[in-house]
C-alpha cells in the first residue's frame, strides 16, 4: 500500500494525522462513521449468536412442547413449531447456513475475481479483450435465471447452491479489479519487478492482485449482502437449501405458508435476515465513503 | 443513431446464443429427464415418450434442432403442460406478468423520483432522513419477507385487501405492485437524491435562479431534466430487478403469470418451457438495456453513439 503516496494536505482536511498510509487513513475514516461501526457490532453479535448459540442450547425436538407460545421465561423463549423444534434455535441454525454461505462465498468470489481481473488487466491485448468480452456477455444475462439454472442443473445441494452463487457474482468485482490492474501495469515497481526477473504470473499474484484489494474491499461487503439475498431468494422458492437443513430463506417460506396460524414463524427469521441486511447496507455505505477515492 | 441501434441489436445475438447454450446444457447436466420421476411408465412407453420429444437424439443434435426451431419462432411443446406449446403458455401468462411489472415500474419511478427530490431539496432535515429510512427499508428487507407480512397485515388482520389471487378488481393489484416496486423505489430515490443535489449546485441552475425564475420553475424546467439522467440509465437494471422479483411476487400472491412457470419448469425439467421463459425474459432485459442507452443519448448530448 505504501507505494500509493498520499498528497500532502489531503488527509489533514479529514482530521487524520499526516503520515498514515491511504489504507490506514481510510480505516480511520470508516471508524468515525458511527452507523457503520454500530452495524459491525450488531452483525458480529448476530454472527456469534448463530455460530455459538446452537452449540450451547439443546437442538433436539421437544415432543412434549409442540406449538409452544412465546414465553420469554420458559425453556423456549420464542416458542416451538408443530414438530416441537425451538423457533429461536432453528432461526439461529438457519442463520449459520445463510451467513456461512455469504461470507465464504464472498471470499471465494473476491479471490477468483481479483486473479481473473489482474490477469486480464496486466497481460492486456487480445487476452484482455477476450477475457473481458466473456465477462460482458455473462453480465448481460439476467443473473437470477443463471443461478436458478446452475443450481437445478447441479442437483439442488448446498454445494451446487454455493457454486451457482459464486459463478454469477464474481463478474462485477472482476471488472473493477481489471481496471485497477490496468492502472498499475505501467507503475515503476512493476517495471522493477520485471527487471528483477519475475515471471508475469508471479507479478500478477504478488504485486497486482494484492494492490487491487483496496478497491475490492468496498465491493466485498456488498457481495456478502448479495449472496445472502440470493441464497434466501432461492431457498424461499424451494430450490436453495434443502430440508431438513434450513436457512433464513426456507424458514421465511415456511412462515409465509402459515401466516394465518402463526406469524412468529415468518417474523423471527425474517427480522434476523433483515437485521443482517440492514447492517451490511450501512457497512457498505460506510466503506464506500471511507475507501472510494471518487466520493471523498 | 440508426447504425448504433442496428449494431447493438446484432450485438445482442451472441448474448442470447450464450444464454440459450448455458440454459440448454445446464438443464441436461443433472441426471434424469422429465419422465424419470414417473414410476408407472413401462420402459416401452418411456422410450416412446423420449422419442416423441427428441430426447433420444445426441445432445448436440437436440441443441441445434432447438436453435433452428427458435429461429423460426417455434419454441416447442411444453412437456408437463400437455397440449400446450411454450409460446401458448407464455401468451397466456405474459399479459398478467406485464401488467404487474409495468405498474410496479411506474409506481417505483413516480414515488422514487418524488422522494428523491424531496430528500435533496430538504437536505439534512427530517424529510431527508425519512426518505433515507424508506430507502434503507426497501434495500434491506427482501420482498419475500415484506410480501407475506403485508399479506397478513392488510389482508388477514385489517381485511382491507384480498390476501392473494387475481381478479378483475383493482384491489388485487395493490399489494403485489407495491411489493414489487419497493426495491426499485429504494434505488431510484437514492439515485435521484444524489443527482438532484449535484444538479442544484451547477452553474445553469444558478443562472436560472439569477434571472429571477421561481424556485418551482427552476426545479421543474431546468434541474429535473439533468437530474433524471442517472434514473433513466437505471431503467435497464430496474427491469431485471422487476423480472426477478416477479418470480417471487407471483408465487406469494398466487398470480397466474409466467414467473411461476419458470421455477416449476426448472424443478420438473420441462426443458422447452425453461428455455422459452429464459430466452423470452433474457431478450426483454437486453432490449431494456438497449432502450436505456438510446434514451440516454437522446437526453444527454454528451453521450455519443460510438
Amino acid at each position: 500500500m505504501s507505494e500509493l503516496a498520499i498528497q500532502p494536505g489531503t488527509s489533514e482536511e479529514h482530521g487524520v494525522q499526516p503520515g498514515l498510509s491511504p489504507f490506514r487513513a481510510s480505516l480511520h475514516r470508516f471508524r468515525k462513521n458511527r452507523l457503520a461501526v454500530l452495524s459491525c457490532w450488531v452483525l458480529a453479535i448476530i454472527v456469534l449468536a448463530c455460530f455459538i448459540g446452537p452449540l450451547l442450547l439443546p437442538t433436539e425436538a421437544d415432543w412434549d412442547n409442540t406449538s409452544a407460545p412465546i414465553d420469554l421465561f420458559s425453556a423456549h423463549p420464542f416458542g416451538t413449531d408443530d414438530l416441537g423444534r425451538d423457533h429461536l434455535i432453528r432461526s439461529l441454525e438457519g442463520g449459520r447456513v445463510s451467513l456461512g454461505l455469504g461470507f465464504f462465498g464472498a471470499i471465494v468470489s473476491v479471490l477468483i475475481s481479483v486473479v481473473y481481473g489482474a490477469t486480464a488487466g496486466y497481460l492486456g491485448g487480445w487476452v484482455d479483450n477476450w477475457m473481458m468480452r466473456a465477462v460482458d456477455i455473462l453480465l448481460s444475462v439476467p443473473f437470477m435465471f443463471l443461478v436458478i439454472l446452475i443450481n437445478v442443473g447441479l442437483g439442488k445441494s448446498n454445494t451446487s447452491l454455493f457454486v451457482a452463487v459464486v459463478i454469477t457474482l464474481w463478474l462485477t468485482p472482476a471488472v473493477i479489479a481489471r481496471g485497477q490492474a490496468v492502472s498499475l501495469r505501467s507503475r515503476e515497481f512493476i517495471e522493477a519487478a520485471k527487471a528483477g526477473g519475475m515471471t508475469p504470473w508471479q507479478i500478477i499474484l504478488q504485486h497486482i492482485a494484492p494492490n487491487s484489494v483496496n478497491v475490492i474491499i468496498v465491493y466485498s461487503s456488498l457481495l456478502v449482502l448479495e449472496i445472502i439475498l440470493t441464497e434466501s431468494f432461492l431457498s424461499f422458492l424451494g430450490i436453495g437449501v434443502q430440508a431438513p437443513a434450513a436457512s433464513w430463506g426456507t424458514l421465511v417460506n415456511d412462515g409465509a405458508g402459515r401466516i394465518e396460524s402463526d406469524l412468529r414463524l415468518l417474523l423471527l427469521p425474517g427480522s434476523m435476515l433483515a437485521a443482517v441486511l440492514f447492517c451490511l447496507n450501512y457497512i457498505t455505505d460506510g466503506l464506500r465513503d471511507a475507501f472510494d477515492p471518487n466520493e471523498r | 443513431m440508426f447504425q448504433y441501434v442496428v449494431r447493438r441489436t446484432l450485438g445482442s445475438i451472441p448474448t442470447l446464443f450464450v444464454l440459450a447454450a448455458i440454459t440448454f446444457f445446464m438443464m441436461r447436466v443433472a441426471p434424469g429427464d422429465p419422465f424419470s420421476g414417473n414410476r408407472r411408465l413401462t420402459p416401452e412407453v418411456l422410450a416412446n415418450l423420449r422419442r416423441a420429444f427428441n430426447l433420444d437424439l445426441p445432445l448436440w443434435e437436440q441443441f441445434w434442432r432447438y436453435i433452428w426451431g427458435v429461429l423460426h419462432f417455434d419454441f416447442g411443446p411444453s412437456i408437463k403442460n400437455r397440449d400446450y406449446s411454450v409460446s401458448e403458455l407464455i401468451g397466456i401468462g405474459f399479459p398478467t406478468s406485464l401488467e404487474v411489472g409495468m405498474w410496479a415500474m411506474l409506481v417505483a419511478a413516480i414515488i422514487g423520483i418524488a422522494l428523491g427530490i424531496a430528500g435533496a431539496l430538504r437536505r439534512n432535515t427530517s424529510v431527508d432522513y425519512s426518505v433515507g429510512a424508506i430507502a434503507m427499508v426497501g434495500l434491506a428487507i427482501p420482498i419475500f419477507v415484506i410480501g407475506p407480512v403485508a399479506q397478513s397485515y392488510f389482508g388477514l388482520h385489517l381485511r382491507w385487501l384480498p390476501i392473494s389471487g387475481w381478479g378483475d378488481s383493482w384491489t388485487y393489484r395493490i399489494l403485489p405492485v407495491l411489493t414489487l416496486a419497493l426495491p426499485n423505489i429504494a434505488y431510484i430515490s437514492r439515485l435521484m437524491r444524489g443527482s438532484m443535489i449535484e444538479i442544484m449546485r451547477t452553474n445553469y441552475v444558478r443562472t436560472a435562479r439569477a434571472k429571477g425564475l421561481g424556485e418551482r420553475r427552476t426545479i421543474l424546467r431546468h434541474a429535473l431534466k439533468g437530474a433524471l439522467l442517472p434514473v433513466v440509465a437505471y431503467l435497464g437494471p430496474a427491469t431485471a430487478i422487476t423480472i426477478t422479483g416477479s418470480i417471487v411476487v407471483e408465487q406469494i400472491f398466487s398470480i397466474p403469470g409466467i414467473g411461476r412457470y419458470f421455477v416449476d419448469a426448472a424443478i420438473n425439467r420441462d426443458y422447452p418451457l425453461v428455455m422459452g421463459v429464459t430466452l423470452f425474459y433474457g431478450s426483454i432485459v437486453i432490449f431494456a438495456n438497449l432502450l436505456t442507452d438510446i434514451v440516454r443519448g437522446l437526453l444527454d448530448p454528451k453521450v455519443s453513439y460510438e
